[in-house]
């Protein structure tokens, strides 16, 4: 079988490149659990790395050159979008959610608000293909790299093939995605011995762990998984959530529980960016909570919190902004791939 | 680096000539009736006169059999039959020379473990407009087209089926007897004798409608 052999062939070649692996180990703190995300299978690679940093920035994803991953997630704002409640899109489009942060997506068990996407690989699928963000298609979005004048000898030279295939691309914007790695807060410097919470946020931990830690559960700040906060619908979206896939009425509202990283960065909070500042935040968990059948268990007897008790509460949460993370130069726009004659 | 290649080659020639194989093929005839499915055709159905504008289909997990039991596996079988490309309809595999078997036995659909495992490539990369977007899975089946008496916008019928999650498995298993002379056929006419054009036109997501279709389409592959 031909196909096969291209298989053999396209492996061979691979293992004679020199393969500068990026030691993912050496990002990741020991105390963080193990990836979800397979790396065995799309083992991490500086030049695969580099194509799919270009992908994500570069506005040939979307139908008219327009918009790029980096419009809603941008660097400055640990990869989410902060200007507006709900992101916006291709032709002025107005989406129907908050875009996310995204880092620390090697322990993500599912992507999207609702859970929709089932593996880091086809995230990207989702707003390429979007009548509403990139209103472009796959095949599409393919062709065009085929025929640019960037993309085609970076495949060739680092994949071996200069023929781009969906699988390659996803492969690639993949590997950048899983560089984003939000692991040096003073949290983590804290964790590691190399500074010491003050008085407050020493304090704001301990009630932490108290009362958010079974859904944000450290070190990654999240679970991951999905839960009904007590937001109260807003009958303008009418969005319930994890519902809209599973169809199942006890997923009723629930959303993916965000991680607290990088809270200072990336706000409007929420799946619908209701709330712009965290006082807002706390304020719901105290006294906004709506009852529901599908309330999150942990949150029926209700969180009190005093007014000094918020305030360390707060320090402590921006204990988790990552500024390396944020302003790290690895992550922003590749100006000599995607611009080189400005350079 | 070119002579590594050739001496690759050579390697790769050696290992071949030493595992005798024999490359078998099995075509998949898209019928409507005694007819040969074409694009853009009118067929006469019991209820309703049809035309095609998509039919493609996933057959994956292959399997070699005598007496009820499997004797060879095709490895990595996944193959796309699409009604605009023949020689997708012909479906090529390697055996080991001399396997005698009488049965076959395939999966209509992509299984759950292959929808978990990220992006691949060939007939399962996602440019083949068999995955959905919106939802992470494969689409095991698209049948597209337009019949007279279709209530759907301009008389237009979409079946895009899949789903791999518990309760919504679309997925087919299907074993077949091998008959000697005889062709393995998907009988669309049998299929949309099934189907009332009228209540039901599209289906595009997972769920039970899709999970019943499947059901339907399974039934329509037989050997004629």
């Amino acid at each position: 079988m031909t196909h096969k052999n291209s298989i053999v062939i396209l492996g061979f070649s691979l293992f004679l490149v020199a393969f500068k692996c990026k030691d993912y180990n050496s990002v990741v703190p020991s105390y963080f659990p193990k990836t979800v995300y397979n790396l065995k299978e799309n083992p991490l690679d500086s030049n695969k790395i580099k194509i799919g940093r270009a992908l994500f920035y570069d506005p040939i994803l979307s139908k008219d050159n327009t918009i790029s991953c980096s419009s809603c997630h941008s660097p400055y704002n640990a990869f989410a979008h902060t200007d507006h409640d709900l992101s916006h899109g291709i032709y002025d489009s107005i989406g129907t959610r908050n875009a996310p942060a995204i880092f620390n997506l090697a322990w993500h068990t599912s992507f999207m608000w609702d859970g929709a996407i089932n593996h880091l690989d086809m995230q990207a699928l989702a707003p390429i293909n979007h009548v509403g963000e990139m209103g472009e298609t796959t095949r599409n979005v393919v062709e065009k790299l085929n025929k640019s004048s960037i993309y085609p000898v970076l495949f060739e030279n680092t994949f071996g093939t200069k023929k781009i295939t969906g699988e390659l691309m996803l492969k690639a914007l993949t590997q950048f995605q899983l560089t984003l790695v939000s692991a040096n807060s003073k949290y983590d410097q804290v964790k590691s011995g190399k500074k010491s919470f003050s008085s407050k946020e020493q304090n704001g931990y301990k009630l932490f762990k108290q009362n958010c830690n079974s859904c944000h559960t450290e070190p990654l700040f999240s679970t991951y998984q999905f839960a009904n906060n007590g937001l109260p619908i807003d009958s303008t979206l009418s969005d319930f959530g994890r519902k809209n896939i599973t169809q199942k009425t006890e997923d009723n509202m629930l959303f993916k529980i965000p991680s607290l990283r990088n809270l200072s960065y990336s706000y409007p909070y929420m799946h619908d960016g209701r709330f712009k500042k965290l006082n807002q935040v706390l304020n719901h968990y105290t006294s906004g909570i709506k009852k529901s059948q599908t309330l999150s268990p942990k949150l029926k007897k209700g969180i009190t919190f005093s007014s000094n008790e918020k305030v360390d509460l707060i320090a402590f949460l921006k204990t988790l902004d990552d500024k390396a993370f944020v302003f790290n130069p690895e992550n922003k726009f590749p100006r000599s791939i995607l611009l080189p004659e400005k350079d | 680096m070119k002579q590594l290649f050739f001496v690759f080659f050579l390697i790769l020639n050696c290992f071949n000539s030493f595992s005798q194989t024999n490359t078998q093929h099995l075509n998949f005839h898209l019928k409507f009736g005694e007819e040969d499915i074409k694009l853009h055709k009118w067929y006469k159905g019991e209820k309703d006169t049809i035309q095609f504008r998509t039919i493609k289909f996933y057959i994956s997990n292959l399997k070699l059999k005598k007496d009820n039991s499997v004797i060879y596996s095709i490895p990595n079988s996944y193959y796309l039959i699409d009604l605009e490309d023949s020689n997708s309809q012909r479906m090529s595999f390697n055996t080991p020379e001399g396997l005698i078997y009488s049965e076959i036995e395939f999966n209509l659909g992509i299984d759950s473990a292959t929808n978990n495992a990220g992006v691949l490539g060939g007939t399962l990369d996602p440019t083949n407009g068999m995955y959905w977007t919106w939802k992470s899975g494969y689409i095991n089946a698209k049948i597209e087209g337009v019949s007279k008496q279709c209530t759907a916008r301009k008389n237009q019928f979409q079946f895009h089926i899949g789903g791999y999650q518990n309760s919504f498995k679309s997925i087919k298993n299907i074993t077949l007897e091998l008959k000697p002379n005889q062709q393995l056929i998907v009988d669309f006419k049998a299929l949309f004798s099934e189907l009332d054009l009228i209540t039901t036109h599209t289906i595009m997501s997972p769920g039970k409608n899709a999970v019943d279709f499947a059901e339907l389409v399974s039934t329509s592959i037989y050997f004629k």
